[in-house]
């Protein structure tokens, strides 16, 4: 447990009767003699130790003298130097070091005379020791909501075993198709009984991620999100290709692959946002923008390799007759679409004998 | 290098079986072309009779042993066998033995051996690759002359060949040395598009383009095939088409640019002749209760017929394989020229509307439409289709051959959507057609579906 959470309520809300002073008589009226206090942070926000400040200027570094010393040893002896201006300001004084002292906001190095301004709550460095310095009077955030600790934690199990209990119909279904009329029971158990594994597994794996960023280790929303998921891709595989069918438009079925990869990457998306420290939304684009990315540079493959853009050379997916809506057309119709394909065809093998030819030269 | 040289060393001693190598190759009950170790092809034969000894004297001063070569280092590519025809030094061989020269004449070169040692070099006159013929000109080393010797003669077609007798099939096998193989003349090969003699003697890789001359010597035909999976049942090239090449191409300029406009011009000719005399035939009926299937008349094509194996019990299927059984070779990665129609009629009554979908389904995806390295890639369309009251899901593809501009390969994928448990689908193959034929086949494969008139739609 960090140090800040054992350090009980803030100091400020402690006397609400002095909280219309703080404005006017910034310091001096929280915990006796307490006139700030210095955090070191952890890289994810964490408050590592916190150090109660009573006088200032506030000398740092690793040497005993200082005011308060650092364990780094990027940090050079006497580093850096917080003052209170006239004016109640917080001002840093880099001392000489080789490491220099940094704003987290613009990351560049404090020139060794000029003070530099600590905006309220902002985040420096010295060395490898991320810092902040906390006054009675900044403003604190909200109580986040407390996420519910233990495995099962994060959606009421009736929502798990629903969304269980779906998918597992769904592969029943498939399975069922596949076999024949007389399977029995071990045709089926082995592989249904594998679901909730594979799903688990899944999750285990997110989590054990979580547990490195976050250190929490987070299990059911990423087992929700994965049956979620499954449940959708499953479901647009099998509905884009029976909507080709009925309406005679090929091109559905071909965007399955498309449309299920979009679900994946979605699912990825988001299990990321619940494990590493950023929004979803940044997230969010950064895995729609590799998606992109992905599938075009795989088009363009396809495209090179077999001048079309997906895999599929025709609709393979044949459904029951009373499916299709589409009309018919009697059989030179067929003949008669063929021909725009002579010249595409020429052209091609214009282009491919002119490619051999060249490698022949060559 | 290593790879390369065996590669193409292995590929000419197959040329002899090339009139197989496109049959398909599905699981059939048609003994498929097993190649067997080469040694174990020169099998044992009798022992030459005493007129095998005087046919030997008499033909091995025109016999030659044909050569490519790589340029620049002289490996050999390929070996075949030939023949002289006249006393200029024309010489008749297969086109597939000198395809390599005839194709890319910047990389390959000919040479000449004759049973005497001496050599030279082989020049190119014509060709004749629908009959897989090839007329050369025989070119001594400088300073030597070429044998004086008579020519061999055909057998006049006044005299045609009566079944059983004798023939003399002559060439190098394997590279092995000059050799004789007696066998027996079984008439002409049966539903075979193209004219060819049914030889009952074992001929080897290697004697492609020899002689194959009956008692008196006189040419009859020209070794250019044998079945792997049969015993001594061999193919000759009937000796007329030789007479023709030599009439045609006895004046001719040789030839020193790559053929591929000859050979698509051959195959052009070819190809039409072949969709008019496919066109021509009505199609058979596959006895089907329910669907009129278009099945082809078996004068020039053979139909094999598979039913579901004994232990599917769900879903009942008939197949039927139809397949010209001779391609006309073009190189190593491309022989064309054939057309091959398939159907399978599926029952799956015990299984129900959504497992029989879903394994028909499986059957209309499990399709390929790749028309090798020689090929683009394939351009489909597809629609749904009718006729006579049967609807069908089709997929016509067509690829383009890079190399032979203006001749097409043609698949026609169809498959009934009328009924939730009973199906029928079917497949037509033309590889080497041009584009109007291309329509014409997929109209007419098309218009072969149908309910029969005595179901209801």
């Amino acid at each position: 447990m960090s140090a800040q959470e054992n350090a009980g309520p803030p100091p400020i809300s402690l006397t609400p009767s002095e909280g219309g002073l703080g404005a006017a008589q910034p310091w001096g009226h929280s915990a006796p003699g307490r006139l700030a206090q210095l955090e070191v942070l952890e890289p994810d926000g964490r408050v590592l130790h916190a150090h109660d400040v009573r006088a200032w200027p506030l000398r740092l570094g690793r040497a005993l003298d200082n005011d308060i010393v650092l364990h780094d040893a990027t940090v050079a002896a006497h580093h850096a130097l917080v003052v209170l201006t006239e004016e109640g300001e917080l001002q840093i004084q880099p001392l000489p070091s080789r490491n220099g002292a940094q704003l987290e906001q613009g990351r560049h190095r404090l020139a060794l005379n000029h003070p530099q301004t600590l905006p309220p709550l902002a985040c420096w460095w010295l060395g490898h020791t991320r810092l902040r310095l906390r006054l009675p009077q900044d403003p604190l955030s909200e109580e986040a909501l407390a996420v519910p600790h233990g495995l099962l934690r994060g959606a009421p199990a009736w929502q798990l075993a629903a969304l269980l209990l779906a998918v597992m119909a769904w592969m029943a279904g498939g399975l069922w198709l596949g076999n024949a009329p007389d399977a029995g029971w071990d045709d089926y158990l082995p592989q249904l009984l594998s679901v909730p594994a594979v799903f688990c597994a899944w999750a285990v794996g997110w989590g054990l991620a979580s547990k490195l960023f976050t250190r929490r280790f987070s299990f059911v929303p990423h087992l929700k999100a994965a049956m979620l998921a499954f449940l959708a891709g499953s479901g647009l595989e099998a509905l884009l290709p029976a909507l080709g069918f009925a309406l005679d438009l090929p091109v559905l079925g071909a965007l399955r692959h498309v449309a299920v990869s979009a679900v994946a990457a979605a699912l990825v998306a988001y299990q990321l946002s619940l494990v590493l420290p950023f929004s979803l939304r940044r997230l969010g684009v950064a895995v729609a923008t590799l998606w992109v990315l992905g599938h075009g540079v795989a088009t363009a493959v396809s495209w090179q390799h077999s001048e079309r853009l997906f895999e599929d050379l025709y609709a393979t997916s044949l459904y029951p007759p009373s499916w299709r809506l589409a009309g018919t057309r009697p059989a030179a119709d067929l003949a008669q679409q063929l021909k725009p394909l002579e010249q595409a065809l020429q052209e091609s093998a214009r282009r491919a004998r002119a490619k051999e030819l060249g490698e022949q030269a060559d | 290098m290593y790879r390369t040289f065996f590669g193409e060393r292995l590929l000419a001693l197959c040329a002899a079986s090339l009139v197989f190598c496109a049959a398909p190759t599905q699981a059939q009950p048609k003994p498929l072309p097993v190649p067997l170790p080469a040694p174990a092809a020169s099998a044992p034969q009798a022992a030459v009779s005493p007129s095998g000894q005087r046919i030997v004297e008499a033909t091995r001063q025109q016999l030659l042993q044909v050569r490519t070569l790589l340029k620049g280092q002289d490996s050999q590519s390929s070996v075949g066998s030939g023949f002289l025809v006249d006393a200029s030094g024309l010489a008749i061989t297969n086109y597939h033995v000198v395809s390599q020269y005839a194709l890319r004449p910047e990389r390959y070169r000919l040479s000449y051996t004759l049973t005497s040692g001496s050599s030279g070099v082989v020049e190119l006159l014509a060709i004749d690759v629908v009959h897989d013929l090839a007329l050369v000109r025989l070119q001594p080393e400088a300073g030597k002359a070429l044998p004086t010797v008579a020519p061999l003669v055909f057998r006049p077609p006044e005299r045609p060949m009566a079944k059983g007798e004798r023939i003399y099939a002559l060439g190098n096998p394997l590279d092995v040395g000059f050799a004789v193989v007696e066998g027996v003349y079984n008439g002409l090969v049966e539903r075979s598009y193209l004219p060819q003699i049914f030889f009952g003697g074992a001929l080897s890789g290697g004697m492609s383009g020899g002689p194959a001359v009956d008692e008196q010597g006189q040419v009859i035909g020209i070794n250019v095939a044998t079945r792997r999976d049969g015993q001594s049942v061999s193919f000759l090239v009937p000796a007329q088409y030789a007479r023709e090449l030599l009439a045609q191409g006895r004046g001719k300029p040789l030839v020193q640019q790559a053929q591929h406009a000859e050979v698509a011009r051959q195959v052009q000719a070819h190809q039409a002749e072949l969709v008019n005399r496919f066109m021509a035939l009505p199609w058979r009926s596959a006895n089907h209760e329910r669907y009129r299937v278009p099945v082809p008349q078996e004068q020039f094509m053979r139909c094999w017929g598979t039913p579901s194996p004994a232990s599917e019990k769900y879903l009942r299927f008939e197949r039927s394989d139809c397949a010209m059984e001779q391609a006309i070779y073009i190189n190593g990665g491309l022989r064309t020229g054939f057309i091959t129609v398939r159907h399978e009629a599926y029952d799956g009554s015990k299984l129900g509307t959504l497992r029989f979908t879903k394994k028909y389904a499986e059957s209309f995806r499990n399709e390929h439409f790749s028309g090798g390295s020689a090929a683009t890639a394939p351009q489909c369309r597809e629609a749904y289709t009718e006729h006579a009251g049967l609807p069908m899901r089709t997929v016509a593809c067509l690829t383009a051959l890079k190399r032979f501009a203006g001749l097409y390969n043609l698949s026609v994928l169809t498959t009934s959507v009328d009924q939730p448990t009973q199906g029928v689908q079917g497949r037509l193959d033309a590889h080497g057609v041009n584009f109007a034929n291309a329509l014409r086949l997929t109209e007419h494969y098309l218009q072969g579906f149908g309910l029969n008139p005595a179901v209801k739609p």
